[in-house]
């Protein structure tokens, strides 16, 4: 298995920082499907420079506030700049990986 | 926004934001269209407000993030999905920091192997187990596990609830200790009750410890009245020792007088026999008598051995003297009872030049050698007897012996015939006469002189007695041989005008004195008491006196105290039984001039004139 991940993960994005933020609402199921999904993500490219951040928004709903968001599940972008969001479950790896700017491979 | 402010590229990246939040606000409201979110966020005065949709099953969920159990929902790889607030704070961390991290990193290591190749084909039945969990810090918590795999077509992944077993660990352990402590409160119980038994039986106890107490005591008081009775008897014993000695003293004393009698008659008679069977019959009284008077001396040796009464007088002896002096006492006792002599022998030392002079009692050494050689000559029949003293230069003592050729003496019999009333065994093969006593005197009497007595013998070919007396020899000049005694038979002193008063409260002893005494002419008065005694010397005078020890009224030590203080220069005889042989020297410190020993030979008698009127 490490095999496998470490050719997948051999990618031009080594190097850069990526920093992800998980807005969920506790046990509710996108929520869970959508942690499910990034941390797939995260461990297709283990040599990717990421740091996932989960929030509950039950535990802390003033980071909604801060961090604008409407809709749970959300995941936020925040490094590299511009920043990015992505709403839903994160099921369709494609969109999400085109959506943080990762290649597929 | 004033955006004619902007530059041109500013005004570019001011387009595409917008571009962008345009796709995102519309990506926004198609996933919510399409039902992807769960839940939306709106802002209200101030605070924010979640609105959660229908299909999220609200109420259970609730239940779910409430409840006091853990609750972790994780994929097949082991990344947590989902945990609840219980569950985060048994492992001590948030929600946001469990979720998305492995399980593994909250399990202790001992129990990971459950959570490995965890898939729903593996999991069909839901697994119940006790595992420990691994909180970010402190220890690991022990904790029931139930594990259900979740078959959904959206996403394959496993439900766990988590029981904090601590708290169960605890009442089971609180429920163990209270049950110990209860054990140990029964075994306190039983304790005490046998505490309070053994209290009671204790109490009992000495109750009966009193009883016993009383017993002891009470026994104590026989036992000390049974020892008080032990010593009065023991007193009396020892009085009643005494007093055996004393009678067996008084006894030789009363049976010594009339014995004196007798013998002085019968020398007497035998001077005017008839004819020759008078005088065999007259030398059978002589010799009973003797054997009599040898009797009682023996017992009252003994006796006086015994009470560890028995003195012993040393004097000058010329050691050659006395052992010819011995030869020729025994002389004619050298034959065996058919009359047929036997050869009789006195060995002395050839290698000395002049006969020893020693410091030695010669009355006992006398005794011991004659006791020895009555019995040579009681057992022997044919042979010889011999015996002398030997002396090695440089020894400090005397060896004596008496050798024999008669019948020996068993081996078993060496040891007791020094014992007293016990003759050896083969003893009644030959009629022996004798009292026993001899050689238990002269053991008695070596032993007093600070020497030994023993014997070699062979059955059937004689026996050797051997003692010993310590050597102490007479310097040369104060050894000037004593003129022998006046003893020596020089025949009846003639006294005439002398005068004599006898003392003498024993009518027959006095008459056979008196018999004796008048032979010399000497002018004679007699008394039978002190006062009497007294009385006539001052009547009379006297040149001498006879003077008894034991007389009534007056002693003999009383009289002669008055007579001193009236004459000084009179002679005073003490005459005395055998058995006051002790007061011998008591006689000279109370100022006697000389002692007879009764009974009293003629020869000695008139000896003891010669030496002081003659």
């Amino acid at each position: 298995m490490e095999n496998q991940d470490e050719n997948r993960g051999k990618s031009s994005h080594s190097g850069k920082k990526y920093l992800l933020r998980l807005f969920i609402t506790g046990s509710a199921p996108r929520s869970i499907i959508a942690v499910n999904n990034i941390t797939e993500i995260c461990r297709k490219y283990p040599d990717a420079d990421l740091e996932l951040e989960i929030v509950d928004i039950y535990e802390k709903p003033e980071m909604a506030r801060e961090d604008q968001i409407i809709a749970i599940p959300t995941l936020i972008r925040i490094l590299p700049a511009p920043e990015k969001r992505i709403i839903g479950d994160l099921a369709n790896t494609r969109e999400v990986l085109a959506g943080l700017g990762l290649e597929y491979s | 926004m004033d955006f004619h402010n902007l530059s041109k590229k500013e005004l570019v990246e001011e387009l595409q934001r917008a571009n962008r939040e345009l796709w995102e606000s519309r990506d926004m409201l198609q996933a919510i269209r399409t039902g992807e979110i769960d839940a939306v966020v709106v802002q209200r005065d101030g605070s924010e407000q979640i609105y959660v949709l229908d299909d999220a099953n609200i109420t259970y969920r609730k239940m779910i993030e409430e409840m006091n159990e853990g609750a972790v929902i994780f994929n097949p790889d082991g990344s947590v999905l989902y945990c609840n607030k219980a569950f985060a704070g048994m492992v001590k961390c948030t929600v946001e920091e469990i979720i998305s991290k492995p399980i593994a990193d909250f399990i202790d290591p001992e129990f990971i192997e459950l959570f490995n190749n965890l898939s729903g084909s593996t999991l069909k039945d839901p697994v119940r187990k006790s595992i420990k969990l691994r909180p970010g810090s402190g220890e690991h918590i022990p904790a029931m596990i139930s594990l259900h795999s979740i078959p959904t077509s959206t996403l394959e992944a496993f439900m766990m609830t988590v029981t904090d077993e601590r708290e169960k660990l605890y009442i089971k352990k609180l429920n163990y200790q209270q049950a110990a402590l209860e054990k140990l409160t029964i075994k306190l119980k039983k304790a005490k009750e046998e505490a309070d038994e053994a209290v009671n039986l204790l109490k009992e106890k000495n109750f009966d410890y009193a009883i016993l107490n009383k017993e002891y005591v009470a026994i104590n008081n026989k036992l000390a009245n049974a020892n008080k009775e032990l010593l009065t008897a023991k007193k009396k014993a020892e009085k009643s020792d005494h007093l055996k000695s004393a009678f067996i003293a008084n006894m030789s004393h009363e049976i010594r007088t009339p014995l004196n009698s007798i013998m002085g008659y019968t020398k007497i008679l035998a001077n005017s026999a008839k004819d020759d069977k008078h005088k065999k019959h007259i030398e059978v009284i002589s010799q009973s008598g003797k054997k009599l008077l040898h009797l009682i001396d023996s017992i009252v040796d003994l006796s006086r051995l015994e009470a560890e009464e028995m003195k012993i007088e040393k004097t000058v002896v010329f050691l050659n003297d006395l052992m010819d002096s011995i030869k020729a006492q025994f002389e004619p006792f050298a034959v065996n009872r058919e009359g047929q002599p036997l050869e009789f022998r006195l060995l002395l030392p050839e290698n000395i030049k002049d006969q020893p002079v020693i410091y030695a009692d010669e009355f006992r050494l006398q005794q011991i050698i004659s006791n020895l050689l009555s019995n040579a000559f009681k057992h022997t029949d044919k042979g010889y007897i011999e015996f002398g003293y030997k002396t090695e230069a440089g020894e400090d003592k005397l060896m004596f012996f008496v050798k024999d050729t008669g019948t020996g003496i068993d081996k078993k019999d060496r040891e007791i015939i020094f014992n007293r009333f016990q003759h050896g065994s083969n003893s009644s093969k030959k009629i022996i006469s004798g009292t026993g006593l001899g050689l238990a005197i002269s053991k008695g009497l070596t032993a007093l002189m600070g020497g030994e007595i023993w014997l070699e013998s062979e059955k059937g070919s004689g026996s050797t007695f051997y003692f010993t007396i310590p050597l102490n020899r007479v310097e040369p000049e104060s050894s000037l041989k004593p003129e022998k005694s006046s003893i020596s038979a020089t025949g009846i002193p003639r006294l005439a005008g002398k005068k004599l008063l006898l003392s003498e409260d024993d009518l027959f002893s006095r008459e056979m004195m008196v018999y004796l005494l008048e032979k010399t002419g000497a002018g004679l008065f007699t008394a039978t008491d002190g006062r009497e005694t007294l009385r006539m010397f001052q009547q009379h005078g006297a040149d001498l006196v006879l003077l008894d020890i034991r007389l009534p009224k007056l002693d003999g030590y009383q009289v002669l105290k008055e007579i001193r203080s009236i004459d000084p220069d009179t002679i005073v005889i003490a005459q005395t039984a055998y058995a006051m042989l002790d007061e011998v020297r008591k006689f000279k410190l109370a100022g006697f001039n000389d002692y007879l020993i009764k009974p009293v030979s003629d020869e000695e008698l008139y000896g003891l004139l010669h030496k002081y009127l003659g």
